[in-house]
């Protein structure tokens, strides 16, 4: 085999690597410098930001209602996609399945700004203000596709003779899925829930649309952002982004596990 | 009552009409997607006959669940609950009949002594080679003690001294628990080694249903013949029919059999089978004393470890196989011309197929 070495293509990896990750280093670099302003060259290190920033009320009800709807998305989205994909599984092959799984996977490709402004749309038909309960729908609609699909791949390698096996030995259909179904799933179900926490926890556009005035930890930092770039920012989003990479690393690992016994 | 299944236009099952005795070794033996499985899955109960019944003991099962049915099935492919330990698999069918704790642990180490599997209880699935996963399978189906044990290819997956180490092992645990098994393959040595009675099933029905000896030596159809072992077959017309015996008039010369279960008339076109290893083979052209004989010259030589097999040419579209034990080819090479005999005895005579 040969193996190249060039030069340009390390540069060129060199290059979109930065252009990847320049911001978000400079913005966790940020966080942690004592410098108020933006500017080189770094004086001295702080934790100040990070106390700023959990001091301010503001902030603390914005986390506390991000972390809210994060784990409402979990667990509604876990369960409906899961037995959503289930379903879809079982189905096995024929155009009921191909039409299902489209169906289930097109919010994806819908812009978050049409779901986002829809929904606004409909629960102020319905005479819902908005608020709290409306984001949390909008949040499980944007994360049910990436649900549906991380446990279809989990479960197209699921063993349906076990199911057949366990009823033969006596089990019944209720049975069969307390002892075996949910045991098998149960990794991919965590896992694919916490790919929907991470979503929700970022999630902007459909939350904007619909939160009202009530505030998550992304629509906080959008209005800070609008009166001038304040440090505290910087800890919240490096905040945010441990967060995140922790939801989805976890994710990953639940999944891992899973399928390498 | 026969039973048929219909998959949407697709006929699996033919109006299938067999009965099992209590505590009987029974396969069925046929080619893949024959139907084996469809008839083994509507006895389990996973699938119900589009017509027809299911009787179990007198009793018609025909719309039961599989878990209120006094059947238990080895899949194909084990089907062991992964995320159990070989204990917790045996001992699950206990569990869901509340056996107490103790009884339960008894009987998994019973089942665990049955397979030979002492001292593995504790691995997962994942952690058993294709054999022990098969025989954990087996004894996880049998911890209940099912009347009736539904076996499907459940050695297919192994190498061939596992294959038949097992087909005897499973063959001394059946007679030594007296339950009814019914035992799917696509084997015929297999169904042959370990079966009381044998079911060959072609295209979604079953052809002959019978012994094992019965099957071999006197199979009712051209497809049975040369489904189950090697066959000679000679086509021809029926020449004459006295008593017990049938003369066929073929291209090399007139045979006679003993007359079979089937129905042939005089003139009628009809099939001569002869196993390969009935057949004799002299060097030279003269004449032998026994029944039937033919001439022609060796083909072709074929070295098979345990045996030899000889085909003779005794017309240009005709070639008979003989089987010998190595020895008694010494000395023969392709081109000799040999005499083939056999006793007439050892030939069959059916119906011709259309094909
Ligand atoms: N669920 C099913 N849907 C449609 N056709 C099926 C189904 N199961 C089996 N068949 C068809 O029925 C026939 C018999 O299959 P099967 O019983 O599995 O055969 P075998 O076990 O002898 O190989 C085959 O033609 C197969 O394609
Ligand atoms: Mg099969």
């Amino acid at each position: 085999m040969v193996r190249r070495t060039g030069l340009l293509p390390a540069v060129f990896v060199g290059i979109v690597v930065v252009y990847l990750y320049a911001p978000i280093a400079v913005i966790v670099l940020f966080s942690v410098t004592t410098s108020p302003r933006l500017s080189m060259p770094i004086e001295g290190l702080t934790l100040d930001w990070y106390a700023n920033a959990f001091s301010n009320p503001l902030m603390s009800t914005a986390l506390q209602n991000s972390l809210a709807l994060a784990l409402v998305s979990a667990i509604v989205s876990g369960a409906f996609g899961a037995t959503l994909s289930f379903g879809i599984v079982a189905l096995k092959g024929g155009r009921m399945r191909a039409a299902l799984l489209s169906a289930s996977l097109l919010p994806a490709i819908v812009p978050l700004l049409v779901i986002g402004i829809s929904l606004a749309v409909f629960f102020r038909a319905l005479g819902l203000p908005q608020g709290l309960f409306n984001s949390a729908v909008g949040h499980i609609i944007v994360s049910l596709p990436f649900v549906v699909l991380t446990m279809n791949a989990r479960l197209e390698t699921f063993d349906f003779s076990t199911l057949e096996a366990a009823r033969d030995l006596g089990a019944t259909p209720y049975q069969a899925f307390r002892d075996i179904t949910f045991p098998m799933i149960r990794p991919s179900i965590i896992g694919a829930a916490l790919l929907a926490a991470a979503l929700s926890l970022d999630e902007f556009v459909v939350t904007w649309f619909n939160i009202g005035n009530q505030q998550t930890v992304p629509v906080l930092v959008w209005g800070l952002m609008r009166r001038g770039v304040d440090p505290s920012i910087n800890a919240i989003a490096t905040l945010l982004l441990v967060l995140l990479v922790g939801l989805v690393v976890a994710s990953n690992l639940v999944n891992r596990k899973k399928s390498s016994a | 009552m026969g039973v048929s299944k219909l998959f949407g236009d697709t006929r699996a099952l033919e109006h299938i009409d067999f009965r099992v005795e209590d505590g009987e070794f029974v396969s069925l033996l046929g080619a893949s997607g024959c139907g084996k499985s469809t008839l083994l899955r509507i006895l389990a109960g996973f699938e119900r006959p589009t017509t027809g019944t299911v009787q179990i003991y007198q009793q018609d099962v025909t719309q039961w669940p599989p878990e209120k049915r006094p059947t238990n099935l080895v899949f194909q492919r084990g089907a062991l609950f992964p995320h159990m330990t070989v204990r917790e698999n045996i001992g699950y069918s206990l569990k869901l009949r509340r056996w107490t704790p103790s009884r339960i642990d008894a009987r998994i180490e019973e089942m665990l002594a049955l397979v030979r599997l002492d001292g593995l209880g504790d691995r997962a699935p994942s952690q058993l080679s294709g054999g022990q996963a098969q025989r954990v399978a087996l004894a996880r189906a049998l911890a209940s003690e099912p009347r009736v044990l539904l076996l499907d290819e459940p050695l297919s997956a192994l190498d061939l001294k596992l294959r038949q180490q097992m087909q005897l092992e499973l063959r001394a645990i059946q007679k030594r628990l007296g339950a009814t098994f019914v035992f799917v393959t696509h084997d015929q040595t297999e169904a042959l080694v370990m079966s009381d009675r044998i079911a060959i099933m072609n295209n979604g029905r079953i052809v002959q249903y019978g012994t094992p000896r019965d099957i071999y030596r006197r199979p009712n159809s051209v497809f049975v013949s040369d489904f189950v072992g090697a066959t000679n077959l000679l086509s021809g017309v029926v020449g004459s029919i006295d008593g017990e015996r049938i003369v066929l008039q073929t291209a090399s010369g007139a045979f006679a059999a003993p007359k079979g279960t089937e129905q042939l008339r005089k003139g009628e076109r009809a099939v001569l089978s002869l196993r390969p290893e009935a057949v004799r083979l002299h060097p030279g052209t003269g004449r032998t004393a026994e029944g039937s004989s033919v001439s022609g010259n060796i083909a072709e030589i074929i070295f098979q470890g345990n045996c030899v097999r000889i085909g003779t040419q005794i017309l240009p579209d005709a070639t008979i196989w003989a089987e010998l034990r190595d020895d008694e080819a010494d000395g023969l090479t392709p081109g000799d011309p040999v005499t083939l005999s056999w006793a007439e005895s050892a030939a069959a005579v059916m119906k011709e197929e259309p094909q």
